[in-house]
């Protein structure tokens, strides 16, 4: 009986019931080497050695350091992996940093065996007993390196597309076959390097986006910017910081410079999530502006004996065995610029179909309206739900609206589950203070009639103790090996996620719910460290994509708060998109990147209007990225949340915004017909002035000093 | 929607579950304090990082705001005074020329109202001064004093009076400021800080004799961090390490401090204090690691900013070294970690609340309104701006909006004000009926009472009923009569179910008082009140008493049985029965004017109850007066025995318990 009890044969395991959503099992794909014979290239003049060309571009590389080359036949520009001996001739940095200069990458490793297996010590092309062996295959080239004395060695591929060059590093030609284990690996570190002379600056995917200029000093308040696609592992307590790192986590995998009216954009195309994107100034490594991306193979991470024990430095065993790969694309001229990044991602995007169709003109714009039914609180000594919003009264809310003009709406109802967020698990039956089930459902069909969509909004992965959950099971493991634990918040795995979310659909569904807007699976990406072997982020995203697939077929809609870039092609909105950047050291500009890359594709709103810091700049920076208008209302005095998990909802008493929700929304309806626009261009006219230009030339300008906003029509038609 | 939880990967001290908003987010969160819950609680940003400042600097260790906005940044390492327009671009710099003017590793700056600058120029142990372009004037050296003595004069911060007197910080003197007249004569110390008086030295002084004491290392009082000065002339002291006491002091003329020497909320680690011309303080703390902003009277109102030394961005300091505060009510803070400085600038709503605040503090209420509305219109939830609108109301006679937001915000002076002139209006309204229905009150209770009566000659009670009403009449006849009623209950057999009956009728009454006090007596939030911890609190040290002085008496030759003890110890708790009914009543129609009415009876029910308890046991055991005293005395220290008792096998226990918990926790959960 006993044993019955504890393995609950009647249950089913996770991934059986994942399994029975019709969901697909992520899958892994990795890269083949090259074969055949070794390539005994010719080498010119210059010492390169043309590899492959095609109509706009010729590959080139230099067979006794690898160095590699790209000649951009439009416009006559050549790209280089390392500075020339022209411009190293200022140069004042010696030693090993002089050799990683003029290196195509840089290896760090850590020892395996004996102490200090934390000591991190690098490799370049300058090691003395390195061996290299060059393939060709079709377009491609293959660079096979290995260090004897360290038993190390991996192996890069370069291929010429039609638009620019593609890097790679398969995880299968790594070696590790001596007392040395791969920890990071830079690739093309000092690709196209500017220098402060150069006129342009760095792209780096901060916030929104941001611009590293060459005319500012950044080397004496900064150590670079140097921070992981979608965000650090949080599992790994060596990774946070005093500040508990509250700025912008990086949201798509992409980073860039321009140098004169020459530019690439890098897009890391694979392996992505397991990478540092970094951007370096003069005086910190050399002299020159470069952005690469550091591949993350190992961290390092913090761990603890007992409780009591002071935690040790360990480099975690397995590596992350994952293909990396990076596309340059390259731009001239007036293309040369954050917008042509920004469109050339796009174009990417559209590409590989990941951003989803163009949306369609719309007479008004949407205002998403996001309404909070309540949370739990303590008191009497107990659990009490405290209700702010009835099914009932949201009801009236969007009634009030559309009598008062706003005739395109989409809501999203908060704090419906039972008991709120207490025992995240138990979401049915529907709060019984909201109006429960029966309320829900009148409240939806309701909705339908007026035309409105309901999504509800929830979130599948934290997990409190509170519920009835197995962590050993179903809970992310973190770097250490153990369930992932944050005060009393579990990480449930993936697949976990999918399933509930899975549940809670199908239940959804009955009550006539039209959507599902997921908290943290657009923003939450982490690597399960199983014991039986470490589930990557790759996976994760993959089941995250298809859930999003899923809620959209089940239900219509899906919709992430915030927006990684891998959910662009399953949402049907983002909400909470960064309009501002970390405020970081190295960042001197913030631009519109992602806002140029979704507008048009995936409809996007900022901080809600009723809960900005700062009311007028906040509402001027969404008129400038091309934002919509959202707000977070209550029918009742947010006050009475105060105890509540709820308490972030400063103000959001409807009676008290009505007036501002409608003249808000007059002033972003008055804009409808660029909803569904490419934006073209984004520029800086003057200080505090800005200017956005849509498709049909219709260009908005925003003055922060003046606080106001005009639009020029242009004069073309929308596509 | 743990999505606003999932940022406290750290302790952030006070904070840590305070959850953080979506997009548009500040480096740091901004917080205030909310001293009737004595929390911290979030709220919108007050102020925001500037645009970014790239000045090069070498070491900034001081900084201060010139009356004409500039900024004056000491630089050690480069060894000049810096001096940056409002926008932080560098306008010139003082001391850097050779010359005598020359300063060699400087560490304090005092601008004056005339802009002539004050350098504390340490390595050369002097004080420098300049005209505002830069332009040495004169120096002034060590002062020909005995009182200095032969110790180096190394000056490290400073500030000058409208007389231009000195007031002069020496390197870890703990000696006070020295003063210095224009003419560079001594003029004595100024503002020391007392010494600590720690209660372990002042068990030494009563134990140790004298030669044991002239070993013991002396107390010497903090040396002070930092010196400011306000607009007025006060001096501003900041003192770090005393947990926040004296951390601020604002000392007049004549060294008196007008804070008294009292604590400041994050104060421990303080670095530098400013005041802005609205009277608020500024102070950078280590400790909190934050930019805390208190009233004029040193209250604290909001924290903000952050302070880690890996920092790599605006708004986070590195190692802060001075604060100023320009007219503008910019907060400019020197940072030695990243060798910069940073600008703060107040948010439109850090403007609206900050404003308020400063009518409110100045009396102008009617003027306070229009900001104190635009905060509440963007922030339901801040205390501040209930009190502010509550007293505003109050001002504009609408007493009844008043009592209402003066109860949110739990300010039980405006509360008890607002309630006085309602009761007022209300007794004017409906004092005739008041009066008439006292009355008929009286005469339906005189003839009920008599008709009662009448109504028991004609139906007499069975005779079974006739002792148990008698037990029940004895709980108020013991309350008068102690001695002869203790007698009749020691006498009597009880009934249990009228002992049980009577407690729980105590217990009635103590939940009663729980929740019906009026709030002016009891300004708690009651949904956070734990009824069965304040019941617990009640119970328990009577249940221990009655366990103690069963035992104690038994042993020391009482005659009481343990029933009997338990019965006389219910009947002692007649005064807090029938004395809290009026309490009751009279709580929720005083106003705090009549408090002393309600701790006065408060008072004698407590007294009343004791001498109970100590008749009681005389009675019940049948000893003599001393004999009472004695065993009573003994009792409470078994009470205390068992208490201390209690607790440690409850800790051993927890721990036992925790121990299998977590193994548990670690067998199941995580392996």
């Amino acid at each position: 009986m006993l044993v019955l009890f504890f393995l609950r044969p009647w249950e089913l395991t996770t991934e059986a019931s994942f399994a029975k959503t019709g969901m697909t099992m992520p899958k892994v794909s990795a890269n083949e080497l090259y074969e055949g014979e070794a390539w005994k290239p010719s080498v010119g003049a210059d010492g390169y050695a043309l590899v492959s060309e095609n109509d706009s571009y010729s590959l080139y590389v230099r067979p006794d350091t690898t160095e590699i080359a790209v000649l951009d036949k439009t416009s006559g520009y050549r790209w280089t992996s390392n500075p020339g001996d022209a411009e190293l001739k200022h140069e004042n940095v010696k030693g090993q940093l002089l050799d990683q200069l003029k290196s195509p990458f840089v290896m760090t490793h850590v020892r395996t065996k004996g102490k200090d297996q934390t000591v991190r010590e690098s490799l370049s092309n300058a090691v003395k007993d390195m061996t290299t062996s060059l393939i060709r295959q079709g377009d491609g080239l293959q660079i096979s390196y290995f260090f004897p004395s360290k038993g190390l060695g991996f192996t890069m591929q370069y291929e010429l597309t039609k638009t620019g060059l593609k890097v790679r590093v398969p995880s299968k030609g790594i070696k590790e076959e001596g007392e040395y284990a791969l920890f990071t690996l830079d690739i093309l570190p000092y690709f196209g390097a500017a220098s402060s002379q150069d006129d342009g600056y760095l792209f780096v995917p901060d916030g929104p986006g941001g611009l590293i200029r060459y005319d500012t000093a950044h080397a004496k308040l900064s150590r670079g910017y140097i921070h992981q696609v979608y965000g650090n592992e949080m599992t790994n307590s060596g990774n946070w910081t005093r500040s508990g790192q509250r700025r912008e986590t990086i949201a798509y995998p992409v980073f860039g410079l321009k140098k004169n009216d020459h530019a690439f954009v890098a897009i890391m195309t694979e392996g992505e999530d397991s990478a540092n994107v970094t951007a370096l100034s003069p005086g910190m490594k050399s002299s020159f502006f470069n952005v690469f991306s550091s591949q993350i193979y190992r961290e390092e991470y913090l761990y603890r004996m007992s409780r009591l024990a002071a935690p040790s430095k360990a480099v975690q065993q397995e590596k992350l065995d994952r293909d990396r790969e990076i596309e340059y694309r390259f731009l001239n001229d007036q293309n040369a610029n954050y917008s042509g990044m920004a469109a050339t991602y796009r174009e990417y995007l559209q590409e590989k179909g990941s951003l989803g169709k163009k949306l369609d003109p719309v007479a008004h714009v949407p205002l998403y309206l996001k309404i909070m039914g309540g949370n739990y609180e303590q008191a009497f000594g107990q659990i009490r739900y405290v209700a702010a919003t009835t099914f009932a009264q949201a009801e009236d809310i969007v009634r009030r609206l559309q009598e008062r003009g706003v005739t395109s709406l989409q809501t999203i109802y908060y704090g419906w589950t039972n008991q709120g967020d207490y025992n995240m698990e138990k979401r049915f039956p529907i709060e019984e203070a909201l109006g429960g089930e029966a309320g829900a459902q009148s409240f939806t069909s309701q909705m339908k009639e007026r035309g409105v969509r309901v999504s509800f909004y929830e979130d599948f992965l934290w997990i409190d103790s509170k519920s009835s959950f197995s962590p050993k099971q179903d809970a992310i493991r973190g770097i250490d090996g153990t369930a992932f634990v944050d005060g009393d918040w579990y990480v449930a795995k993936p697949m976990y996620t999918a399933v509930s979310a899975a549940n809670t659909i199908s239940k959804l569904k009955e009550i006539g719910v039209e959507g599902i807007h997921y908290s943290a699976i657009g923003e939450l990406l982490l690597n399960d460290y199983e014991s039986s072997g470490i589930r990557t982020r790759d996976y994760t995203k993959q089941i995250y994509t298809e859930l999003l697939d899923y809620t959209r077929k089940e239900l219509g809609t899906a919709s992430v708060f915030r927006g990684n870039a891998y959910v662009l092609g399953a949402s049907d909105y983002i909400d909470g998109l960064p309009s501002a950047s970390s405020y970081d050291f190295m960042v001197d500009e913030t631009v519109p990147f992602y806002p140029i890359v979704l507008h048009g594709f995936v409809p996007y709103t900022f901080e809600e209007g009723n809960l900005r810091d700062d009311e007028e700049v906040e509402f001027l920076k969404a008129i400038e990225y091309g934002a919509l208008p959202s707000f977070f209302v209550t029918h009742d005095d947010s006050r009475k949340l105060k105890n509540t998990g709820a308490s972030f909802l400063y103000s959001s008493s409807f009676d008290k915004w009505e007036e501002r929700m409608l003249k808000e929304y007059g002033n972003f309806d008055a804009l409808s017909s660029l909803y569904s626009q490419k934006i073209i261009l984004h520029e800086r006219l003057a200080d505090q002035r800005y200017a956005t230009m849509y498709e049909d030339g219709t260009r908005v300008i925003v003055d922060y000093s003046a606080k106001s906003f005009k639009v020029e029509k242009g004069a073309g038609t929308n596509e | 929607m743990k999505k606003w939880l999932s940022i406290p990967l750290l302790v952030l001290v006070f904070i840590s579950l305070l959850p953080s908003t979506a997009s548009a987010r500040l480096p740091y969160i901004t917080a205030y304090y909310d001293s009737n819950q004595s929390t911290w609680f979030r709220i919108q940003p007050i102020y925001s990082p500037a645009e970014t400042l790239t000045v090069e600097l070498g070491d900034p260790v001081d900084i201060t705001v010139a009356p004409n906005d500039e900024v004056y940044v000491v630089d050690k390492e480069l060894e000049q005074v810096i001096v940056l327009n409002n926008d932080g671009k560098v306008q010139r710099t003082i001391g850097a020329s050779e010359g005598t003017g020359k300063l060699a590793a400087p560490e304090g700056v005092f601008v004056t109202a005339d802009g002539d600058v004050y350098v504390a120029d340490s390595g050369n142990q002097r004080i420098a001064v300049f005209t505002s372009d830069g332009t040495y004037q004169r120096e002034y050296k060590k002062p020909d004093t005995p009182l200095l003595g032969s110790d180096h004069f190394v000056p490290v911060k400073l500030v000058v009076d409208r007389r231009g007197v000195m007031y002069i910080q020496l390197n870890s003197s703990y000696q006070g400021l020295v003063r210095l007249s224009p003419d560079g004569e001594f003029m004595g110390h100024f503002g020391a800080n007392k010494a600590d008086q720690s209660m372990i030295n002042r068990l030494k002084q009563l134990v140790l004799n004298k030669e044991q004491l002239a070993q013991e290392k002396p107390a010497l009082p903090k040396p002070i961090t930092n010196v400011a000065m306000d607009a007025d002339g006060f001096i501003y002291t900041a003192t770090a390490g005393g947990e926040g006491k004296g951390a601020i002091r604002k000392l007049n003329a004549g060294g008196v401090d007008g804070f008294k020497n009292k604590v400041m909320y994050n104060g421990h680690g303080i670095v530098d204090v400013a005041i802005g011309q609205e009277g608020f303080l500024y102070n950078v703390d280590l400790d909190s690691m934050r930019i805390n902003l208190y009233d004029h009277t040193g209250d604290v109102l909001f924290a903000f900013g952050f302070i880690d030394k890996e920092t790599q961005q605006y708004g986070v300091i590195g190692y802060p070294t001075g604060i100023a505060v320009d007219s503008k009510n910019a907060v400019w803070i020197s940072d030695s970690g990243t060798n910069m400085v940073h600008k703060y600038v107040r948010t439109e709503f850090g403007k609206d609340v900050l404003q308020a605040l400063a009518l409110y503090a100045g009396g102008k209420y009617e003027d306070s309104k229009p900001y104190w509305e635009s905060v509440y219109a963007r922030n339901d939830m801040y205390n501040g701006s209930f009190q502010g609108l509550g007293k505003v109301y109050l001002h504009e006679n609408d007493h009844a909006d008043a009592l209402k937001f003066m109860k949110v915000a739990f300010d039980t002076d405006g509360y008890s004000k607002a309630f006085w002139q309602i009761r007022l209006e209300w007794l004017q309204e409906h004092f005739v009926m008041l009066v008439l229905g006292i009355i008929s009150g009286f005469l339906v209770l005189h003839f009920g009472v008599r008709g009662l009566r009448a109504l028991r000659r004609k139906y007499p009670t069975p005779s079974s009923w006739k002792q148990p009403l008698q037990d029940i009449r004895n709980f108020g006849y013991v309350m008068i009569h102690p001695y002869e009623g203790f007698y009749r209950i020691k006498e009597a057999r009880i009934a249990p179910w009228i002992t049980i009956a009577l407690l729980l009728s105590v217990i009635a009454v103590k939940i009663a008082r729980i929740y019906w006090t009026g709030f002016l007596f009891n300004p708690v939030e009651l949904r956070n009140v734990n009824a069965l911890r304040d019941l617990a609190f009640f119970i328990v040290p009577w249940v221990t008493w009655i366990i103690a002085n069963y035992l104690v008496c038994s042993i020391k030759d009482g005659e009481g049985k343990f029933r009997e003890v338990v019965q006389g110890s219910v009947y002692a708790l007649s005064p807090y029965l029938f004395i809290s009914i009026p309490v009751l009543i009279l709580s929720n129609v005083a106003s705090l004017d009549e408090a002393v009415l309600v701790h006065a009876l408060n008072t004698l029910a407590t007294l009343w109850m004791l001498a109970m308890f100590f008749v009681m046991t005389q009675v019940i055991h049948n000893f003599d007066f001393l004999e009472t005293f004695k065993n009573s005395a003994i009792s409470v220290f078994a009470i205390v025995t068992i208490w201390v008792f209690g607790f440690i096998i409850l800790g051993l226990s927890y721990n036992l318990y925790d121990f299998f918990y977590e193994l548990y926790k670690e067998v199941n959960f995580y392996h």
